[in-house]
């Protein structure tokens, strides 16, 4: 091989080199742009309460009480959702704010219990004409119905709870209002894409596990740790029917049964599995 | 009937409630991330501090948001690696989910150090070039020994 051949060969080596590299910065600030365009274009966002299966075909408690919901009323009102950059993080504790917000005006209650197992979240409200875009990020406020079947409380549950040869009818009424704020959606597919061709959902999520805990976990778990199952209100029967609302709770359940129970209720607006910031607001 | 009680006491309940309002996030889990050499690694776990064992795993890149990048599985301590491929994305979303529990993380490794994006940033051609570099180099050094060997022949 001449000297020549070989020198030749090593500068277009060198110069391959030095372009490819170029080449590779180009790509990246391609990948930049990418997401700018979409703020042009509008389409629908849809909001959706869920109670999952839990409500809509009954679960046995962690004290071993199966409760089957005919309702489970929650009134929910100040619906927004939000683009947020960076991702609104709910472990901080702080308001949630976005470059775009798409706010559902209106006080909804809704029955978490309509449908059996196989049914769809029920449907809050569309907004229609939205900017495009990835909804990150949710906030709701539950607050107690003005009128209605739950009037007076937020969150009203209407059941029937059985173990052995008891068998309860319950209504549970609680007042407080609460303050959900949430990151993104956590679950089995990524919502909140609003495109000009598909309407993008998001979900307010309502564990009610939280207040009776799930057999089907382990006892010492997270979950069952703060539930505090269903015997507390069984205690509370009279004439084969447990009704009670915070005010009768507050005097006939133990201070650290009752404080379980608030904390419980503060924590059951989620986003799908996402957990959210939540403020007790009255 | 306990329900629908004296409204008077239910004033009272709501401004007790409103002395002792606070912010709860309640129980639930958290994912961190890092940079370990030319990989990410996740760490999940729940607010108690127990590892998130064999939760599922979700890792979304920004060019791609509503279709994984890749699935799988946290190990008995919660942790997870995945290879980003920085072509596609410096953004990356990535979502760990057990037992009604679940988090999401997101990151950006445009911050990070220079050195991992350079590390995971070689283009195929990049990596095609710098091999036959190599290579040459070998033939050059061969090349070299080959005509030197030859020049002392020639002089002996």
């Amino acid at each position: 091989m001449s000297k020549r051949t070989v020198i030749l060969v090593s500068l277009l080596l060198a110069l391959s080199l030095v372009f490819a590299s170029c080449g590779a910065d180009e790509t990246n600030i391609n990948t930049e742009e990418t997401t700018v365009e979409v703020q042009e274009v509008t389409g629908d966002l849809v909001f959706a309460a869920n109670g999952e299966d839990f409500v809509r075909a009954g679960f046995v408690s962690s004290d071993g009480w199966y409760i089957t919901f005919r309702h489970v009323y929650v009134t929910i009102t100040d619906v927004a959702a939000y683009q947020t950059d960076p991702p609104y993080d709910p472990h901080t504790g702080d308001e949630v704010s976005g470059d775009v917000a798409a706010e559902l005006s209106g006080v909804f209650t809704i029955d978490l219990a309509e449908g059996d197992q196989h049914a769809e979240p029920v449907l809050v409200g569309i907004l229609e004409d939205v900017p495009a875009g990835h909804y990150n990020a949710l906030s709701w406020s539950m607050v107690p119905a003005e009128e209605g079947p739950s009037q007076g409380y937020s969150i009203y549950i209407d059941a029937q709870a059985e173990k052995g040869d008891q068998s309860y009818n319950v209504f549970l009424g609680f007042q407080h209002g609460y303050r959900y704020t949430a990151g993104e959606f956590v679950g089995d597919v990524r919502k909140g894409f609003v495109t000009s061709e598909s309407a993008g959902d998001l979900e307010m999520t309502f564990h009610f596990d939280h207040i009776f805990g799930d057999i089907e976990q382990p006892a010492d778990c997270d979950l069952n740790m703060m539930a505090i199952g269903f015997e507390p209100f069984a205690e509370l029967m009279q004439e084969g029917t447990v009704s009670e609302d915070l005010i009768s709770l507050s005097e006939n359940l133990t201070e650290e049964t009752y404080t379980k129970l608030l904390e419980a209720l503060s924590t059951l607006g989620h986003t799908g599995e996402g957990h959210c910031h939540c403020t007790v607001i009255q | 009937m306990s329900l629908h009680s004296d409204p008077v006491k239910g004033l009272l309940l709501s401004a007790s409630v409103l002395f002792a309002s606070f912010p709860v996030l309640g129980h639930g889990a958290r994912v961190v991330w890092e940079v370990q050499g030319d990989s990410i690694h996740i760490s999940a776990a729940f607010d108690d501090g127990l590892p998130m064992d064999r939760a599922q795993v979700t890792v979304f890149s920004a060019t791609e948001p509503s279709e994984p990048y890749i699935s799988g599985m946290t190990d008995e301590n919660g942790e997870f690696a995945f290879l980003p491929d920085i072509e596609q994305s410096l953004s990356w979303d990535v979502q760990v989910r057990k037992a009604g529990h679940g988090d999401m993380v997101h990151f950006s490794l445009a911050e990070e150090s220079e050195d991992f994006i350079e590390q995971r940033g070689l283009t195929t051609l990049q990596i095609i070039l710098m091999s036959a570099c190599v290579v040459w180099g070998f033939i050059g050094t061969a090349l070299f020994f080959a005509s030197k060997r030859k020049g002392q022949n020639a002089h002996s």
